[in-house]
Parts: structure tokens; C-alpha cells; sequence
């Protein structure tokens, strides 16, 4: 590749990049697509649907009732909710852990990860059989907590990375300079944590709103997130692809917007900080 | 340095609350499915007949479709594997480069991975796979072929596919970030030293990925072991036992056969072989912390 | 301006001694400097005297009070941290202005304090910009107007300029001298550079292992060490050592001589040496020589008229021998 000259070599990988952005996100773009054409026209050819007339309409169905508004607002509930539970009590235990090292922090924080690595699966029949007799079952509240819990070592371990960072000598200028705990934490700590704790919220509200394990196998009707109301529209051969489309778009969007602005965030969360 | 006292009983305290969370979280429920699967229990009845000894284990292991179960999770992890790495590496290498659009080309690669799993399983499913209707059956039309039934033909291989295109962007990203602290000097280095690209890939870039790909393939395979909401959409395990993973097989037998003795005996069996792998990445990941 | 008094102050982490108990007093108005090589304790004595650290043994006194347990803000005395510690959120201007703000100074009153110290250090022009945005000499000035903005009893210095690249390191000492003379305020640095502390101290204290070698004004350190560790700390190129019978012939276990010190002449002199590198530095050269007193080193004024490989003849001033004695003690000086 060397011999190219500059341009060209870029001029190739342009379209070899293009190439494979355009390939990879094929399925989604096509989906956007078909989103916005009439029942009618998205069940045509290729061709015939690339070509039909704009409209909003299957935006407009969906949105109308509450078979989808009410499964997008329980998503809305489940991942807001469990990403403010766990980042309250992930965030003090991850100050211990990266202010107050000791000499079990270490296995302490391999312990943590250790439960994220059970297979959810593993504890399915328990889980279920305490949900049915508590009567979480199918319920919000219920949701929230299981969701919490399986993101709450990602988010211990984030934050635990973030708040390691900060330099330790800067808390003692602080109290060198004067600042009592209240004003330390206002003025010193919150300040300096803030970035990794939007982080970690990023990356929980991704993995809250994308769990489909506890959310398919614990809810039904009522408190059923957007993942379990899309796995439902699988069996009927309803053929509302239009409608289908849309509710897609309008599941993945909010994602797909976060996930945009927290890439970086998703590599040392998902990779436990063993990838910088 | 240590602490003094009052800090370090402050800090436990701290970490009292998700200690507490996590422990019952996990251990209660654990011990739970473990002493189920020693139990003769149904959902129906619901309550223990007495101690049934290694019997659940017997049922789960004999169930004619333990060992397909078994073949198709190794199958789906490797071909997803298999799929995913030299995906991944190729991709990431691209990005690493300059040229034009590159932030648009970037999130249009990441975006496989941040839809939500049942989403992308339904829009293969039905707008790109279904028989009669899927883009690609359109496709197979327009060229004068018979369309082809991927989900009941070929559902393993369609489900590799499947899971191949949701992960490719997260070894993608995770290689592109390792890529980026490659320190360019060493490549200019190896340049004067009349190593080409091929060389410069193979000697310096591969091994500086070695942690990268590490993580990748194990973060990845416990990912995988777990793979459920993909295969309910898609083809429900079957059809027969040709899609039904290790993890789909335990759901099947504890809420679809209200079976939880037998549920929880392949629970057990999944907790091992995920920790099997779990092991190995946690070294990994300990190692790192230490830097 | 303070007195700082330290009787008996000792620390140990654990079953570890860091600090053996260690009687020290600054006076007032004076530049103290504490060196020593990397973990001989001088961060521990320093994190004590700032209230950082508890003290496992023996009493803090800053002006005559006891301020052993009194907490690290309320000691008056401000601190230079080896990393600078600027609060990387906040402006130059906040960052100054930050102790001010804590002891709940009045706005108007913490604009002029922080104009006044910007200006003294030069800092006049970028109040606005954030830590990240200034080089390091720069934040190494914000730091010190950070301490000076209190007005303390004392500064404490943690490795100052050990961020900073030579030349920069070079203009910031000369910076820290200008200010004390115009302060007048007690200063304590601590530092591994035997440079710093023989150009900034009033008085030196040279820490070893955890306990105090040697305390006292620079050049009476380099002339008189009291024993060979303090004799190989200070000076550069370190003092030439010499065992064996040439020692023991002038009643010593190890001789030293100091590389000015060693008379280089072509025709004869106390010991034939080959020289093996020339260092020009243009004002003054350094050889390196192989003799049968093993490898020494001596400085001469400007350029040297020789060749590596060749033989000369090394005659130490009888007045800079310094003699020691097996357990490394300095011996007296020898009538004559």
C-alpha cells in the first residue's frame, strides 16, 4: 500500500470504509427505510419500496394507542430507575474501594465481577419461583430491582476506575486549603467525579434498556419493556411490516443516540477497564 | 498508605449496601438452584417431594436434547468467534486509518450492537429472511432462484450470522481503542527497519493486540453462552433441538415444562461451564488492575 | 512567619519505622531544604509538620504552640504538592482564589489577594485558563501562589521543581530564592537534588534511611561531612573514595577527595592515573581516569591540554583529604 500515493490510498479507503459502514448497517438503514413508507407500498419489491412516497403514518399508528406507548414508557421507567438505583449505591462503594484501598480491595472487587459472570440462567428457577411467591411477578418495581442488580458491578467497577484516577493529592491540597468534608465534596470531589458518573450512567441505561433475559422471562403484559413487547410481535405473521419498522426505529433510536455519544465509555465498562 | 480506623469503617459501611445487594443477589439464588436441583419439585404442585438425589442431573443429561444443546452452544460461540475476530481486527485496522466520513462510517459500524437484541432478531426475521416476504427472498425472485428458508433450513448457521453482526462492531471497538495506544513511533521503527505492511501487521500490531482480542474473545463467549432473547425470536430452539443452546434448553425446562428440578440441574451445569470460561478472563482482567 | 519546632516526631506504618524519633527547629524566616535519596522519609516528615499524616510519636510545635493533633488546615501553613494538585475543574483564577473561598473571605477581598499574587508570579495573563491549558512551569507558579494567596505561617515544598525539564527546574529555584528573600517567609523543601538544597538552603538537613545524618549550613556540610554518606550526597561529580592501602597508610579506613580537589600534572605527582574520558564542558573539564586507587574523577578549569590514554599524575590537596573510619564516621583532619 505504500507505493499508492497519498490521495489514492485515500480515495481507496474511503470506499473500502464506506463499503463496510453502509454493508454493516444495512439491516437498520433498510428498517428506517420501510419505516417510513405506507403498509401498502413496504410489502413490495426492493425497488418498488425504495421508490414509493414518504409518509409518517406508521409513526402516527403506533404512537396512537398504548400497545406501544405503554411498553416504551415501562423501558423508559425500568432503565432510568435501575441506572439511579445502582448508581446510589454503586458510587459509595466505589469511593471506598478507590479512596480507602485495603489490603482485600483486590479480591473485593474480583468477587463483584464474579457475579457478573453467573449466567443469568443459572438462577432463573429461584429468581422465578421468588418473583411468582413475592407477586413481583410482572411488575415494575420488580423489574427495576433485577435490572439493577445485574448492572450494579459494571457500575461499581466503572466508577471504581474513574474515581482511581483522580490523583489523591488533590482531596489533601483541599484540605490543606481549608475545605471541610462538606466543601470538599461539593467543591473537590463532585466536580472531578461527575464525568465518570455520567459514564457509568451511559452504560447503564444501554444495558437497562437492551436486557432481554429477566425482562422476557419476568414480565408479561403489564410491566413488559420495549424488548419483551418486540420479541412478542414475532409469532403473528401480521405482515405489518411499515408498523414493525417503526416501532424498531423508535426502540433502538434512544440507544443508538447514547451509544453514539458513550463509545468509549461502553469499551471500559464492558471490558471491565482491561481495555483502555 | 493505611488509612486511619474511623476512614476504614466508614468505607466498609460504604460498601456494606451493594456487598449485601450482590451477595443475595447471586449466593441466595445460587444455593436455591442448587438445592432444587436435589429436590423433587414441580411449579404445578409447588413444593419439594423429598431428596431426589443426582436424579434431576440424570433427567437433564439423558433429555435427548442435552447433547445437541451442548454441540449447537459450542457451534454458535466458535462460528460467532470465528466470525467476529477477523471481522473485527479488518474493521478496526480500516477505522484506524484516515480518510473521508470516517466519524459517519465510525457510528455506522457501532450501530448493530446498540439495537436492542429482540429488534434486530425481528428485523432479520422478518424484513430480511422471511421466506415470502424478506429482502432476500425478493432477491433469490428478482435473480430467477427459490427462495430460501433460512430460519428452518439453516437456523444455526442463520443464528451465527445473526449474533456475528450484533458483536463484529464490539471487537471492532475494543480493537480500535487497543489500536490507538499503539505508539506510532514504534511503527515508523519498524518502517526504517524495512518492515512492510504485512510484517509490520504480524510482528508489532498482532501482538500489541493480544490483551484486545484476550478480552474480546472471552467477554464475547460469556456473552454468548448466555444468548436467549435472539433465539426466541428467531426460530424458538427449533426446529426440533437444532438451534436449542445449553441456556435455551434450562428455560425450556423450567418454564416452558415446569419442570424446576431439571431446570435448575442444567442451571448448575451452565453456571459451571460459563465459570469454566469466567476463570480465565478474570485473570485477564485482575492482571490489568494492577497496573 | 514561624518557628517550627519538631521534638521527637517519629513514624511507622506498621512494624516499619519510616521516620526514627528526630529533633529538628526551623527558625523563623528561614529556608530550610531536607534531602535525601528516594524513601529516606522526607514525604513522611513533611505530610507530618502538614497535618496529612498522623505522627506515631512526639510533638509538632509551629510559634511555640502544640499543634501535633490539630487538623492540617488549621495549622496555617501551606503546602506545594510534588504534583502541583491544581484542582483541574477550576480557572487559575479559582484555583488561587480556592483557600481564600474556604475561609470564607469576602468576593471583593479574594479578587484582589489573587490579582496581587497572579501578578507577583507572572500570572497576570492567563487567570482564565484551565490547569490543563498551561505548561508546567506555569502550574508550577500556580501552586505556589495557591500557598501564597494564605499568606501562611511556613511553606512546605514536596519536590517542587522535580516535574519540571533543567532549564525550566534551573529558572524556577532562582524564582523560589527570589521569593523568600522578598517574603521572608519560613520555607521547608524537601528534595532528592543535592543542587537544590545547596542552592536554596539556609540550612540542610540530610536524611538517610529514615534518621538525620547531618544537619547544617551548605558549604559546611560540602567541606565538613560527617560521615561518608552526607560526603557522597552532596557535590558533583560525587566525591572520589579511595580504600586499601593507600588508606590505611594515612591511618584510615576510606579516603575522599573531592574531584576540584585532585591535582592533574603531566610530570609527577602522588599517583599515576590514565584518562579514560575527557568531559568538556568549557569552563571547566572533567576527566575520567583508571589508577591503582581505582577509577577517580577530577575537574579542571576549562579545557584540558589531554588525550584519553594518557598517563598522568593525581596529587590530592592534603587540606580537602577527607579521612573515615571503618563504620564510616569522618575522621578529624590531620595536624599538618
Amino acid at each position: 500500500m505504500s507505493s499508492l500515493s497519498p490521495l489514492l490510498r485515500k480515495a481507496a479507503l474511503t470506499l473500502l470504509g464506506w463499503s463496510v459502514g453502509l454493508t454493516l448497517a444495512f439491516p437498520i438503514l433498510w428498517t428506517a427505510l420501510v419505516s417510513f413508507r405506507s403498509e401498502a407500498d413496504a410489502l413490495g419489491a426492493p425497488a418498488a419500496v425504495l421508490a414509493a412516497p414518504f409518509t409518517l403514518e406508521s409513526y402516527a399508528a403506533i404512537t396512537a394507542g398504548t400497545r406501544f406507548t405503554a411498553p416504551f414508557v415501562n423501558s423508559v421507567l425500568i432503565a432510568g430507575g435501575a441506572t439511579a438505583l445502582a448508581l446510589l449505591v454503586a458510587l459509595p462503594a466505589a469511593w471506598a474501594l478507590a479512596l480507602f484501598p485495603g489490603p482485600r480491595t483486590k479480591a473485593l472487587l474480583m468477587t463483584i465481577l464474579g457475579t457478573r459472570m453467573m449466567p443469568a440462567v443459572g438462577v432463573l428457577v429461584p429468581v422465578y419461583l421468588l418473583f411468582r411467591d413475592l407477586g413481583l411477578l410482572d411488575s415494575r418495581a420488580g423489574l427495576i430491582v433485577v435490572v439493577m442488580l445485574t448492572n450494579l458491578p459494571v457500575a461499581i467497577w466503572m466508577l471504581y476506575g474513574h474515581l482511581r484516577e483522580i490523583p489523591g493529592e488533590i482531596f489533601e491540597a483541599a484540605r490543606m486549603d481549608g475545605a471541610g468534608p462538606g466543601a470538599e465534596l461539593r467543591h473537590v470531589i463532585a466536580p472531578l467525579a461527575a464525568p465518570g458518573i455520567a459514564a457509568t450512567a451511559l452504560l447503564c441505561l444501554i444495558l437497562g434498556w437492551n436486557e432481554a433475559f429477566w425482562t422476557l422471562n419476568l414480565s408479561a403484559a403489564k410491566a413488559a419493556p420495549l424488548s419483551a413487547f418486540i420479541a412478542a410481535q414475532a409469532s403473528p405473521e401480521g405482515l405489518f411490516h411499515a408498523r414493525l419498522c417503526a416501532a424498531a426505529m423508535l426502540a433502538s433510536l434512544p440507544v443508538l443516540g447514547l451509544g453514539w455519544i458513550g463509545q468509549r465509555a461502553l469499551v471500559r465498562g464492558l471490558t471491565f477497564g482491561a481495555v483502555k | 498508605m493505611p488509612p486511619p480506623p474511623a476512614s476504614r469503617r466508614t468505607a466498609r459501611l460504604m460498601l456494606a449496601p451493594a456487598l449485601g445487594m450482590l451477595a443475595g443477589w447471586m449466593l441466595v439464588p445460587l444455593a436455591m438452584t442448587l438445592w432444587f436441583s436435589l429436590q423433587r419439585y414441580t411449579l404445578i404442585t409447588s413444593g419439594a417431594q423429598g431428596f431426589a438425589g443426582l436424579e434431576n442431573y440424570r433427567y437433564f443429561i439423558t433429555d435427548p436434547a442435552f447433547a445437541p444443546s451442548l454441540g449447537n452452544t459450542l457451534a454458535l460461540v466458535l462460528g460467532v468467534l470465528a466470525l467476529t475476530l477477523p471481522g473485527g481486527l479488518g474493521i478496526a485496522l480500516v477505522l484506524a486509518q484516515p480518510f473521508w466520513g470516517r466519524g459517519v462510517v465510525r457510528a455506522l459500524v457501532l450501530a448493530p450492537f446498540f439495537i436492542m437484541p429482540s429488534v434486530s432478531a425481528l428485523v432479520w426475521k422478518t424484513m430480511l429472511l422471511h421466506p415470502m416476504s424478506g429482502l432476500l427472498a425478493h432477491l433469490a425472485r428478482s435473480l430467477g432462484l427459490q427462495p430460501f428458508d433460512f430460519l428452518s433450513q439453516a437456523p444455526l448457521a442463520t443464528l451465527i450470522a445473526l449474533l456475528a453482526w450484533q458483536w463484529v462492531p464490539f471487537v471492532a471497538l475494543i480493537l480500535l481503542t487497543a489500536l490507538q495506544s499503539l505508539d506510532p513511533a514504534q511503527i515508523e521503527a519498524a518502517r526504517l527497519d524495512g518492515a512492510g505492511p504485512a510484517a509490520r501487521l504480524r510482528h508489532l500490531i498482532l501482538p500489541h493486540l493480544g490483551r484486545a482480542i484476550a478480552v474480546a474473545v472471552l467477554i464475547q463467549t460469556i456473552f454468548l453462552l448466555s444468548t436467549f432473547a435472539e433465539i426466541l425470536v428467531t426460530t424458538n430452539g427449533g426446529p426440533g433441538t437444532a438451534s436449542t443452546t445449553l441456556t435455551y434448553l434450562v428455560y425450556i425446562q423450567s418454564l416452558l415444562q415446569f419442570d424446576p428440578g431439571t431446570g435448575a440441574a442444567g442451571g448448575i451445569l451452565a453456571v459451571l461451564l460459563a465459570n469454566a470460561v469466567a476463570i480465565f478472563l478474570m485473570r485477564l482482567i485482575g492482571r490489568a488492575l494492577e497496573r | 512567619m514561624a518557628e517550627i519546632l519538631l521534638e521527637g516526631l517519629s513514624k511507622r506504618f506498621g512494624t516499619e519505622e519510616v521516620l526514627a524519633p528526630l529533633d529538628l527547629t526551623i527558625a523563623e524566616g528561614s529556608f530550610v531544604v531536607v534531602v535525601g535519596p528516594s524513601g529516606c522519609g522526607k514525604t513522611t516528615l513533611l505530610r507530618l509538620i502538614a497535618g496529612l499524616e498522623e505522627v506515631s510519636s512526639g510533638r509538632v510545635l509551629i510559634d511555640g504552640r502544640d499543634v501535633t493533633h490539630t487538623a492540617a488546615a488549621a495549622r496555617g501553613l501551606a503546602m506545594v504538592f510534588q504534583s502541583h494538585a491544581l484542582y483541574p475543574h477550576m480557572n487559575v483564577r479559582e484555583n488561587i482564589g480556592f483557600p481564600l473561598k474556604m475561609a470564607g473571605r469576602p468576593a471583593p477581598e479574594i479578587a484582589a489577594r489573587v490579582q496581587a499574587v497572579a501578578s507577583q508570579l507572572g500570572l497576570g495573563d492567563c487567570l482564565a485558563r484551565k490547569p490543563c491549558q498551561l505548561s508546567g512551569g506555569e502550574r508550577q507558579r500556580v501552586a505556589i501562589g495557591r500557598a501564597l494567596v494564605r499568606a501562611p505561617a511556613a511553606f512546605l515544598l514536596d519536590e517542587p521543581l522535580s516535574s519540571l525539564d533543567a532549564e525550566l527546574r534551573a529558572r524556577m529555584r532562582l524564582e523560589l530564592a527570589r521569593l523568600h528573600r522578598a517574603l521572608r517567609t519560613t520555607m521547608l523543601l524537601v528534595t532528592h537534588d543535592q543542587i537544590e538544597a545547596m542552592t536554596l538552603a539556609e540550612q540542610i538537613v540530610v536524611l538517610n534511611a529514615g534518621r538525620v545524618e547531618q544537619t547544617g549550613a551548605p558549604l559546611a556540610l560540602y567541606h565538613a561531612p560527617c560521615n561518608r554518606f552526607v560526603a557522597g550526597f552532596l557535590g558533583s561529580p560525587t566525591m572520589n573514595f579511595i580504600e586499601g592501602p593507600e588508606a590505611e597508610r594515612q591511618g584510615a579506613h576510606a579516603l575522599g577527595i573531592r574531584p576540584e580537589h585532585l591535582r592533574v600534572t603531566r610530570a609527577q605527582g602522588l599517583w599515576p592515573g590514565r584518562v579514560d574520558v575527557i568531559e568538556a564542558l568549557g569552563a571547566e573539564s572533567f576527566l575520567h581516569l583508571s589508577s591503582g586507587q581505582g577509577r577517580l574523577v577530577a575537574r579542571l578549569d576549562g579545557s584540558a591540554d589531554l588525550r584519553p590514554g594518557e598517563t598522568v599524575w593525581l596529587t590530592p590537596a592534603p587540606a580537602h583529604l577527607h579521612r573515615f573510619d571503618a563504620a564510616g564516621r569522618a575522621l578529624p583532619q590531620r595536624p599538618g
